[in-house]
């Protein structure tokens, strides 16, 4: 799951990558330029994905 | 648009947000009934109305600002903890996760909504749906206050058999969530699908309210920003949008005061039965 959720992360940075140097014109009013909206949108999901990996990773429990 | 009628705009956007009516409905059909003259496909248009949702967002972020300081605390230290401990923490969630639809959807589908703005007889019709979607709501809330026995109790005592935001779980949030992704339509009310979506989860009206209220901010404070490059382009009247918007955020954070208090006994059937009544005659009017 934590690897599933890391691989997703760097699927929607790419995306977003994508999207702020023009090079994806996917879903994009103008179909062409860049796109910081749908970059921004995607880095935020990134980041998301992220702090969710965080959430699911096995942690250590420490007894006192 | 003259100065008065962005007075006007401002005004009423500020009044309906909040209110489960759809701010966005009305600002597109009143002025088309009124006959005013300036065109709401024109690129001016939209910029102003998400300046004026600026305005909104501000004075919500005003009226929670306790709240907020408590969530957005709570998301990064559980962010980097990996696990939830507080009820704050909780809610930082279930409000990211309520996010996310209408996040996805509005920066992805935003040049074919823009062009619904074109068309007030569309936000006419919306608003009628908008208008059965509350009656709806209430209609399964009262089957359920049947089953759980407390017809004919007090509207307090109903209430309280009902739940508050931070024990919704998760995919409740998410429901709530892709109903605000609905208001994406115009004519189709924010607060109200989302306090629809609330009473559906469980929720009891002003929690419902609230869990909406701090909703919107995020969303509308982010489609506020990310327009504002847009509101310098030439031929814009900043400062009397800027006075519009200030307008707006006083009347929302009055609405918003009003509604958390309206909603300790109230329910939504007399905005559905008011969405229903304006999108009709909107429709029969608008040709």
């Amino acid at each position: 799951m934590v690897g599933a959720l890391i691989v997703l992360a760097i699927i929607f940075a790419i995306l977003a990558v994508l999207y702020l140097v023009g090079a994806l014109q996917i879903f994009t009013s103008t179909g062409t330029g860049t796109h910081s909206r749908h970059a921004l949108v995607l880095g935020v999901l990134a980041l998301l994905s992220l702090i969710a990996a965080n959430f699911v990773r096995p942690k250590s429990q420490l007894t006192s | 648009m003259s100065f008065w009628q962005i007075l006007f705009i401002g005004l009423l956007q500020g009044a309906t947000e909040l209110f489960p009516v759809s701010s966005l409905g009305h600002a597109v059909i009143l002025p088309s009934l009124l006959h005013w003259s300036y065109r709401q496909s024109d690129p001016s248009f939209v910029p102003f109305l998400v300046l004026l949702h600026l305005g909104t967002a501000g004075a919500l972020l005003i009226l929670y600002r306790r709240d907020w300081v408590q969530i957005v605390t709570g998301f990064v230290r559980a962010s980097l903890r990996g696990r939830l401990e507080t009820e704050q923490e909780r809610l930082a969630f279930l409000l990211v996760v309520g996010t996310i639809p209408t996040g996805a959807l509005g920066a992805f589908a935003e040049s074919y909504l823009k062009s619904l703005f074109a068309y007030p007889r569309i936000a006419a019709a919306f608003l009628v749906l908008n208008g059965f979607l509350l009656l709806g709501a209430e209609l399964l809330r009262r089957r359920d206050e049947r089953h759980a026995r407390l017809e004919g109790r007090a509207r307090p005592e109903q209430e309280a058999h009902y739940g508050e935001v931070p024990r919704l779980s998760f995919r409740a949030a998410l429901l709530v969530g892709l109903c605000q992704a609905l208001a994406l339509f115009p004519g189709i009310s924010r607060s109200g699908v989302t306090i629809a979506g609330g009473l559906l989860a469980g929720l009891r009206h002003q929690e419902a309210a609230r869990f909406s209220f701090l909703l919107a901010t995020p969303i509308i404070g982010a489609a506020g920003v990310l327009e504002v490059p847009s509101l310098f382009a030439p031929g814009i009247p900043l400062g009397q949008y800027l006075l519009g918007a200030v307008l707006a955020g006083l009347a929302a954070y009055a609405s918003a005061r009003f509604l958390v208090r309206y909603f300790r006994s109230g329910r939504l059937d007399p905005y559905g039965i008011y969405c229903v009544a304006l999108g009709a005659v909107a429709l029969l009017l608008l040709r």
